[in-house]
């Protein structure tokens, strides 16, 4: 009965949400009554949605094989965390949990809507409102999750094996947060366009979305990579695979946003660019969600195969997208123009900023639908791979890291170049030597590898450097300068440390691919072998039960350069239901260095054929994410908007003064 | 019960609505768009005025800031919208309500199974039989009665497969030995027991094995599953001139819908390959021969250099070259394979070169 009343509850919320997003943009102009409807019908969706996702994990954790989806995705011996990941670990269960995030923020947006104009509250609540009409109407008609089964199996298959893990099972759900939390921006863009307000209120609104949706989305995307890495056992942390482009896509698109929105949030500007980015991020929040969904990704035949789901997903997508972009076409050139700016300004620097972002985003979008345009047109199927990613992305990264550290040195308005630069300089020399200590100590080769490093110590540098410059250390004195230190606001801090975080990242990137070591040898019981210093010796395998899945397990030992040995164990699985081997890489952490051990095929009586990566400084990539989420949660606390001064008015003003 | 709630739960809803509709406007002088403007703009000017004694922001910037904040103001003042609700909102909004319950129920009965009661694994009882019907019980059962029927044939069919899943594969070939020698044998008979044989051997054919599948291929001239095995067996011992044609002949019964095909096709390309490898094994006495394949090889290297293509294709270009050329040729065309491919492919990639002796460094 649990099960029917979470189908039931689903069914009133779509219900609702339809009437939400009638009412709403029927109604927007027409007063009080229609603009509390939509947001208490907000707040019920959330509570209705909430007890449907409720009574879907009851049902896998009672494992209630009458539903389709728990005999499909779960079954009676199934590990229990793993019974509640799955809830989410397939394509239904995972809508649902989109909607439940959609439902989640709309609800949030109605909760504050008291400090909302009435008009763009309204008006963003009835398009969350469509939004959640659209979703719920596809997972109910063409893919729903409480569909049962009469008579009930006796024991239901198994969740993917891959998918069992916890990395996998938080990935979801912080990606879904980045993606649906870039709705609301859209849903502001859509009301922005719809009223022909946008005001210093509707700026101080977009931001806080924007910094939580890209601080989650940068968590999952990280997530997502370090599973890969140490689950699917090739030892790569990217691979440029389509399914990670359709995440990595808004992540590009929401950076820009990002830094379009403060433009607009301090100096009022760029106001119709940033409504085309907030559009545009969330189109591709929706196409990657998509992509995925619908297995257009793993091929274009697959879309075919169910023609009512791929038939409601191409309408939501022309509906919701198409109708955006119309409305933006139509109602765009309305739309007050904000402040000028002189081209060298910090406005000039975050619009090059967007151009880079823009530009890198348009190229791997392209890479990733060119295979699928020309399959369905031609049916050729070709791949579009590294390569092409690595040199397209890579060469517009390059300038783009370059600038990073300009950017917050330069003031609104108009700026002086001549005078950052000078005020750089430490910076610049600080990052040279750094580099060249880090050469040295390191003791690496001459190659392109040594430029990327520099480039990533200088991001590094940059970010600390508009800190101190900004405490005035020099003007003011050792004692003051950190008095003012630490009292920089907390917007300034959270840039310092996400650019920060940038060139970490970019330094594990850089060492990790152009460092590493691979060995790939069969290795007999008591043989030693050695790997970039690290002494490693395979001890033998043993067969080891786990609750769903039996493992032939290696046995390691590992000393390393400076003599510490450790044990390690990498596996290969073979799972009981689904009979699917996965592998589990060893993987051991030395600061920020990784050995990996991935555990291959039998190789003649007692040997194995075993592949060893030495990964230095590979922990960077993901620590350098961390950085970048954090500075964006960091940045959410500073709740105040902040005007940007521009310097010449600072002249002006100070004449009227005396 | 389930309706009592999803009615209670529907009409909860709509009297939620109703009463958030109706709810009076606590200030009747400002609308509460104006509020929420002047709480803005106030919190705007305290984070200046906080600015500016923190020391964060001069004085002329503060001023600077304020003005702007100001045009700001004024701006919003001509944007408000008029506040009041009209009737024809009202109408549609408390219509709405009823209408939501009813769709939301009416749209329920179509889809939902309100029929179907919960069944939490914990709570079920397999009824039917007390004892857990597992493979062994099964066996157990059939053999039971076996034991007095030795010459019921549809017994030891039932059997015989039931044998083979369990992995018991000497017993499952004296079940078939029995149907064998109870009835006529035909060709499917003949390589069920071929079979059966085969899996107890370990996967190896045997000479009885190899005998009755070839008396099962003379038996039915159509029969596919038997000459399948004679195919791969071919291969595998090397004997690549019988092997050709025993997969060619195979691909001809296709009527191009069965899923072996490609597995047919694979075991036809690894002979032809074979065939073409064993060749170079021997001294070629033509040498136009030898051009004739080293043009062939040179010519897949040019296209693989020039387009790239399939880790399979690299891999036939590898091996070839290894043996035309010897290890350090076939270690260059390796080196470009490892650039171009990644992933899977490229441990497949690792795994060749690695039984061929050649370093992936």
């Amino acid at each position: 009965m649990i099960t029917e009343i979470g189908h039931f509850t689903l069914i009133l919320a779509f219900v609702l949400a339809l009437a939400q997003a009638v009412i709403g943009f029927g109604f927007w102009r027409s007063g009080e009554g229609p603009a509390r409807f939509v947001q208490q019908s907000a707040i019920l969706q959330f509570l209705l949605v909430g007890l449907s996702f409720a009574a879907l994990t009851h049902a896998f954790v009672v494992s209630d094989f009458s539903v389709r989806l728990v005999f499909e995705h779960s079954n009676s011996i199934q590990p229990m965390l793993y019974k509640v990941t799955s809830v989410w670990g397939n394509h239904e269960g995972s809508m649902l949990l989109f909607i439940l995030i959609l439902v989640l923020f709309g609800a949030g947006v109605a909760a504050f809507s008291s400090s909302l104009p009435r008009d763009l509250s309204t008006l963003v609540l009835s398009s969350q409102g469509l939004m959640v009409a659209a979703f719920s109407a596809f997972v109910l008609f063409t893919s729903n999750p409480f569909w049962r089964l009469d008579p009930a199996p006796r024991d239901g298959t198994e969740l993917n094996p891959v998918l069992q893990d916890i990395g996998l099972a938080i990935h979801p759900p912080l990606l879904y947060l980045g993606y649906v939390g870039f709705s609301i921006c859209f849903s502001f863009a859509i009301a922005a366009l719809i009223s022909g307000r946008i005001d210093a209120a509707w700026a101080r609104w977009v931001r806080p979305w924007t910094l939580a949706s890209w601080a989650f989305l940068t968590l999952g995307i990280s997530m997502g990579s370090y599973w890969a890495y140490y689950e699917l056992g090739w030892g790569g942390w990217w691979f440029w695979d389509p399914v990670e482009n359709a995440s990595f896509m808004p992540w590009l698109a929401g950076t820009a946003l990002l830094h379009s929105a403060i433009v607009m949030e301090k100096r009022n500007a760029l106001k119709v660019w940033t409504v085309f980015l907030a559009i545009i991020t969330f189109s591709l929040s929706l196409l990657g969600t998509f992509l995925v969904r619908s297995g257009i990704l793993t091929s274009v035949h697959s879309f075919a195969s169910d023609p009512t789901r791929g038939t409601v997903i191409l309408a939501m997508l022309v509906v919701l997208i198409g109708g955006a972009f119309t409305l933006f076409a139509m109602r765009a050139s309305s739309l007050r123009q904000g402040g000028l700016f002189a081209p060298v300004s910090r406005e000039g620097a975050l619009i090059l900023n967007n151009l880079f972002l823009a530009t890198a985003t348009a190229g791997v979008l392209i890479g990733t639908l060119y295979p699928l345009v020309l399959e369905s047109l031609t049916g050729a199927r070709i791949t579009v791979g590294a390569p092409f990613f690595d040199l397209t992305f890579g060469a517009l990264m390059v300038p783009l890291l370059l600038l990073i550290p300009f950017g917050p040195f330069l003031a609104w308005k108009r700026s002086d170049l001549v005078g950052v630069v000078q005020r750089l300089t430490g910076a610049i020399i600080a990052a040279l030597i750094i580099s060249l200590i880090v050469f040295a100590f390191l003791g690496f080769p001459v190659s392109m590898a040594p430029i990327g490093l520099a480039i990533g110590i200088w991001v590094m540098v940059g970010a600390v450097a508009e800190l101190i410059d900004r405490a005035a250390f020099r003007k003011v004195g050792f004692g003051e300068g950190m008095k003012r230190f630490r009292g920089l606001p907390r917007s300034v801090y959270s840039t310092a440390i996400a650019h920060f975080g940038v060139g970490v990242s970019v330094i594990g990137i850089v060492c990790a691919t152009a460092y590493e070591t691979e060995i790939v040898t069969a290795m007999q019981p008591g043989q030693t072998i050695d790997l970039a210093g690290y002494e490693i010796t395979y001890e033998g395998e043993q067969v080891v039960q786990g609750p769903n899945y039996t493992a032939d397990q290696g046995q390691f030992t590992v000393v390393s350069p400076r003599g510490g040995v450790r044990e390690m164990t990498s596996e290969r699985r073979v799972y009981l239901v689904s009979r699917m081997p996965t592998t589990e890489a060893g993987i051991n952490t030395y600061g920020f260095t990784q050995v990996y051990i991935q555990f291959g095929e039998r190789m003649g009586e007692t040997g194995r054929v075993v592949r060893l990566w030495h990964k230095p400084y590979v922990v960077l990539i993901w620590l350098g994410t961390i950085f970048m989420a954090g500075a964006g949660f960091l940045s959410l606390t500073d709740r105040r908007m902040r005007i940007g001064a521009p310097r010449r008015a600072k002249a002006k003003a100070k004449e009227v003064a005396t | 019960m389930l309706w009592i709630i999803a009615i209670g739960v529907a009409i909860a809803c709509c009297v939620a609505l109703l009463i958030a509709v109706r709810k009076r406007q606590d200030h009747q002088d400002e609308t509460p768009d104006d509020a929420a403007a002047r709480l803005f703009y106030k919190s705007q000017l305290e984070g200046i005025q906080e600015d500016l004694a923190g020391g964060r922001i001069s004085e002329a910037e503060a001023i600077a800031a304020k003005a702007e904040l100001a045009r700001e103001v004024m701006r919003a003042k001509k944007a408000a919208p008029s506040s009041g609700t009209s009737r024809i909102a009202t109408g549609v909004v408390l219509a709405s309500l009823p209408i939501a319950a009813i769709a939301a129920i009416g749209l329920y009965v179509l889809i939902g199974r309100a029929d179907l009661p919960a069944q939490p694994f914990a709570e079920r009882s397999f009824a039917g039989s007390e004892q857990e019907l597992t493979l062994e019980t099964a066996i157990a059962q059939v053999e039971a009665r076996m034991e007095e029927t030795p010459n019921d044939i549809r017994g030891w069919l039932a059997l015989a497969p039931i044998y083979m899943q369990a992995g018991r594969f000497e017993e499952a070939a004296n079940a078939y030995r029995r149907v064998l020698s109870l009835e006529e044998p035909t060709a499917d008979r003949e390589t069920d027991l071929a079979e059966a044989i085969i899996m107890a051997n370990d996967g190896e054919l045997s000479a009885e094995a190899m005998g009755l599948l070839q008396s099962a291929a003379e038996r039915d001239s159509q029969h596919v599953r038997s000459r399948f095995y004679i195919a791969g067996e071919l291969t595998r011992i090397g004997a690549f001139e019988e092997a050709v044609p025993a997969w060619e002949y195979l691909l001809s019964l296709a009527t191009g819908e069965e899923p072996w095909i490609p597995t047919a096709q694979s075991g036809l390309s690894a002979a032809q390959a074979g065939l073409f490898v064993g060749q170079l094994d021997e001294p070629v006495p033509d040498a136009t021969q030898d051009v004739l394949i080293r043009g062939m090889v040179e010519g897949l290297a040019a296209r693989l250099y020039d387009e790239g293509g399939s880790v399979g294709e690299w891999m036939q270009l590898v091996r070839s070259r290894n043996v035309l050329d010897g290890a350090d040729a076939a270690q260059d065309d390796l080196s470009r394979a490892l650039a171009e491919v990644d992933g899977m492919d490229r441990i497949a990639l690792q795994d060749m070169a690695q039984e061929l002796g050649l370093t992936t460094e």
